[in-house]
């Protein structure tokens, strides 16, 4: 596997040189609209593809969908999280149009991964086409991704995320962070979907009603990351938490599922000054104990443990130690890699992102779904105390999804992510971490 | 009630998110009563309880009754 280090450690200051630290956020709704759905119908759940009988947008919006923006920026080095209520969305054209517009150098495009979002048409599994159920390749060589811009609700989505990245960018105001991450065990959420049996044989376990400990690996954490103004009051809170939001995966309605509800409590909590994100972890093995739920008891459902979620959030966060320093050093390394197939006839390349804040704080753009085993491994080997992995999370080049991520143990054992819906090499997510940590080591200075 | 006829009716009143209600027909089966039934019908209690305590946001509450109900199953 080869590693490219497309830029070591950019940026104008010097590794560890620490400036005024500035922030900004904005939100967009990126729900689909009447006018969208007007357009031929371009998009998932909309008329079309919902049992007859089901309610149609926009009735079928649940909840809206929303593109959350937090722009950092210190010295000449600006950087946007973007957490978009959608299944993933590797839309290079908004990361050209960030830095093209807004002088926005870098951009992760972070999806939540809500299945029961928004995706285009083209990408649909029943379309003929590249889906999610049987993934043997790179979707770059079965879809043209840039013409994904051709659905009308992809392209008013690509233009809401870039307007919400300048409007971010523009009301910039100084800013403290702080991070950290905390035991959270969730009866709700963070079960591991595949159980290996004492014969070898993988079991999947869609969900787990019963709550049985499979001994499998799991990350029962939650990360917080809080930004505040120089008067103290927390404007943005990010969670990072690994989960397959598939509560509602099935039901015809439109729902940012638990990430949704999680951020909704943290806003009211916190007030409408500040802005709740949701980062998706390694979710790629991670489920729901209850999945595919329907009516008003699944709504109750991703409701409650998104709460649970916020609460486990905010009680960390409240007592998180308070920034000391309103200086830091926001530094970035791009690696580009290039992935072997497992096949071994062919490659493709994936592009990952390193962000390190101050030596505290570390987050790796991953763009697929890694097994939640890297997350751990990741975390034990960076020498950043709060060191998040992000899923299906885009930097704008390489492939716009490597699908799963499994660990080499999981592709021996076999079962859904690890032998199918899966095309990249065994080692591919160890590689990875490899890569970020060293990476990491490189910016602090190790 | 009989257990089986209490198990339906939260099932019923949690599909409508009356989780109160869910709650006070499983409360039928007080740790006095819960002694009384068989293993199985105890552990099918118990997940209901803890299903109904989770829909109601009481998530400490729902592992307790879970752990119980796997620590019954995984008995002798």
């Amino acid at each position: 596997m080869t590693v490219f280090a497309a830029c070591a450690a950019f940026g104008i200051c010097a590794a560890g040189e620490p400036s005024p630290l500035y922030a900004g956020t904005a939100k967009a709704d990126i729900s689909p609209d009447q006018a969208v759905i007007s357009a031929d119908g371009m998009s998932f759940r909309l008329p079309d593809r919902i049992p007859p009988g089901e309610k149609v947008p926009p009735d079928n919006i649940h909840d809206p969908l929303y593109a959350r923006v937090v722009v950092l920026k210190s010295g000449k080095t600006a950087l946007a999280i973007v957490s978009l209520d959608l299944q993933f969305f590797s839309s290079a054209k908004v990361i050209a149009e960030a830095k093209r517009k807004w002088n926005v150098d870098h951009v992760i495009l972070s999806s939540t991964h809500t299945h029961s979002g928004m995706i285009p048409r083209a990408l649909c599994p029943t379309n003929g086409g590249w889906g999610w159920a049987f993934v043997p390749s790179d979707p770059r060589e079965k879809k043209d991704w840039p013409a994904l811009s051709e659905d009308p609700w992809y392209a008013a989505t690509e233009d809401k995320i870039v307007a919400a990245i300048g409007e971010a960018a523009r009301n910039l105001f100084p800013a403290r962070i702080a991070a950290d991450r905390g035991p959270y065990e969730s009866v709700y959420l963070g079960h591991n979907r595949r159980f290996v049996r004492p014969d070898g044989r993988v079991v999947m376990m869609w969900d787990n009603p019963k709550r049985i400990d499979t001994k499998m690996p799991k990350d029962p954490t939650v990360g917080v990351i809080r930004i505040e103004d120089d008067a103290g009051k927390p404007r943005a809170l990010m969670v990072h938490y690994a989960c397959h939001p598939v509560t509602m995966m099935r039901n015809p309605m439109i729902t940012a599922d638990f990430p949704g509800a999680m951020v909704d409590y943290v806003e009211e909590e916190l007030g409408p000054d500040c802005m709740g994100m949701f980062l998706q972890g390694a979710s790629g093995d991670i489920d729901p104990f209850e999945y595919n739920l329907r009516g008003d008891y699944g709504f109750n459902m991703v409701r409650q443990s998104g709460v649970a979620l916020a609460k486990a959030a905010l009680a960390l966060a409240e007592n998180m130690p308070s920034p000391g320093t309103a200086e830091v050093s926001l530094q970035a390394e791009e690696i580009m890699m290039e992935i072997p197939y497992r096949t071994g006839n062919k490659s493709t390349d994936a592009f990952i992102m390193t962000v390190v804040l101050n030596d505290t704080l570390a987050l790796v753009a991953i763009p697929g779904e890694p097994f939640i085993q890297h997350q751990l491994n990741l975390r034990e080997a960076s020498p950043v105390p709060n060191t998040f992995m992000l899923n299906v999370a885009y930097c704008g080049k390489g492939s716009p999804c490597l699908v799963y991520i499994p660990t080499a143990k999981a592709v021996r054992e076999g079962g859904y992510g690890a032998a199918e819906a899966t095309f990249v090499a065994a080692d591919t997510g160890a590689c990875m971490v490899d890569a970020a940590v060293a990476a990491i080591e490189e910016l602090v200075g190790k | 009630m009989p257990a089986d006829a209490t198990l339906k009716a939260a099932n019923i009143f949690l599909q409508r998110v009356e989780n109160a209600a869910a709650l006070d027909a499983l409360s039928l089966y007080d740790e006095k009563n819960l002694k009384k039934a068989s293993a199985s019908w105890r552990i099918r209690i118990l997940r209901a309880r803890g299903r109904a305590l989770a829909a109601q946001g009481m998530e400490q509450e729902a592992w307790a009754e879970f752990r119980k109900a796997l620590a019954i199953e995984g008995g002798p």
